[in-house]
């Protein structure tokens, strides 16, 4: 490589990692406790546990959860209903109305049944009562440092940054290593260029994971305002059929659970996990059900697809296709989160994630190092400069 | 050829390490079962046990 194309390259390795660098640390030291989520959430869950009942024991129908969530809260509006793939649970979600929920979700609370009984195990306080839990806290931090949307396009940057600087960094780990080995560190020099050959070797061993776990945490960045838009145009194009029709009242609602017998008929094979009422626009639309559906193949579990039931006549309208990046995304989206192969998978997520802290904190030293040592180079010259001029 | 052999001995360890994560990667997720999620594991572990083994504070090294 040319000594120029050779710089060229150092500077947008250096001053991409250098700007990216103090958000990628937040990012890292908060994804430490996301990958153990599950785990944590469970331990201060204060539910009621679910019935010990056989594996192969039934769900009950959705209908008697949506009367049973009526009676206990009169006047409330039924959100969506959604059922735990790890758990036998059916999750009810109310508001006072559409248009509180719609108005920033605060007003949303939960209800949680054992789907096999129908016993109440858990009831959640509207999160304007009850405040952010500790994790929470955590998730907004990681996710968008507690700014909102702005602040997911924001980290979306910091991502991309983060892309640039491995890539730079890799195509100048080659030229960098000159005639020494893989995996060669000098400790018999100084500590700014053994912590360098650690910086670069860590770097290149975990160069892959670092990239894999950076492009999706872009794509799920970049998930919201994708999916947005492609309900703005591809789902809203769908529902010009309906101008003029008013959202059905409670009593002119055909069952939830032969919407869900329905959707499930027209895609066999299917799992239904999910299922949004008719009222609102930004989750769902103000006709239908919105029956969500996952696929039960390792590939296909991770590929969401929603179904339209009209909720007036209880017939499919649509079986809808996501566009290509939505559907890569979806596939993607676990590859950021470790979560997906056992406790083992999470210890080792978590101990690449300490590499990767390890990396950043190394290059801000680098840094500092090379610029200290600069300006003491810079200093003995000119000290070196006065002393001749004495001598002279 | 001297050339070649150089490149081969620097990059051999990275595509080693880089393969062995993007399979553990994909077996975790597209695998079912224990034989799937074990060898995703250890090809998780293999790059980690190089920074070890490489990174050993105590390790004897070679001048030059």
């Amino acid at each position: 490589m040319k000594s120029t194309t050779f710089r060229k390259w150092s500077w947008v390795h250096t001053w991409s990692s250098l700007l990216c660098t103090i958000f990628l640390l937040v990012v890292c030291v908060t994804g430490l406790p996301l990958i153990f989520k599950d785990e944590i959430v469970a331990l201060f869950d204060d539910g009621i546990p679910a019935s010990d009942l056989p594996a192969d024991t039934p769900n009950l129908s959705l209908d008697g959860f949506v009367l049973a969530s009526r009676n206990m809260y009169p006047g409330q509006v039924i959100i969506s209903i959604y059922f735990d793939d790890d758990a036998p649970w059916a999750v009810v979600t109310l508001a006072p109305s559409w248009k509180d929920f719609e108005a920033g979700r605060r007003a949303a609370h939960w209800l949680r049944f054992d789907a096999r009984t129908g016993n109440v195990l858990k009831q959640s306080q509207p999160a304007a009562e009850a405040g952010m839990s500790a994790m929470g806290i955590v998730r907004e931090v990681h996710r968008s440092l507690f700014i909102g949307p702005q602040g997911e396009l924001f980290m979306a940057g910091m991502a991309a940054l983060f892309i640039i600087a491995l890539v730079s960094g890799a195509v100048i780990y080659g030229p960098v290593m000159g005639k020494r080995r893989f995996g060669d560190v000098r400790r018999y020099r100084s500590a700014r260029i053994t912590w360098l050959d650690l910086h670069n070797m860590i770097g290149i061993i975990t160069l892959v994971w670092a990239i894999g776990v950076g492009a999706t945490g872009l794509m799920n960045d970049l998930a919201k305002p994708l999916l947005a838009a492609w309900q703005a145009t591809d789902v809203a194009s769908m529902l010009v059929a309906y101008k003029g029709e008013t959202t059905p009242a409670g009593t002119e609602l055909t069952s939830p659970q032969s919407a869900l017998e329905t959707a499930q008929a027209a895609r066999p094979g299917m799992i239904v996990y999910s299922i949004v009422f008719p009222g609102g626009s930004s989750i769902g639309t103000p006709f239908h059900y919105l029956v969500w559906a996952h696929g039960s193949e390792p590939l296909t579990s991770h590929l969401v697809i929603p179904a339209l039931v009209n909720a007036r006549t209880g017939q499919l309208d649509a079986v809808i296709t996501m566009p290509w990046f939505l559907q890569a995304l979806q596939i993607a989206r676990p590859l950021h989160f470790g979560d997906y192969g056992g406790m083992p998978m999470k210890v080792i997520w978590v101990l690449l994630d300490l590499t990767a802290i390890i990396i950043l904190v190394s290059g801000l030293y680098l840094w500092f190092a090379r610029r200290a040592g600069t300006a003491r180079a810079v200093y003995s010259r000119t000290d070196a400069d006065s002393a001749v001029t004495v001598v002279r | 050829m001297n050339v070649i052999r150089k490149k081969i001995r620097l990059w051999r360890g990275p595509v080693v390490c880089g393969s062995s994560i993007a399979f553990g990667l994909l077996a975790a997720l597209l695998g079912q079962g224990y034989i799937w999620h074990g060898l995703a594991w250890a090809a998780l572990a293999l790059p980690l046990l190089a920074i070890v083994i490489f990174a050993w504070p105590w390790k004897r090294y070679v001048r030059g």
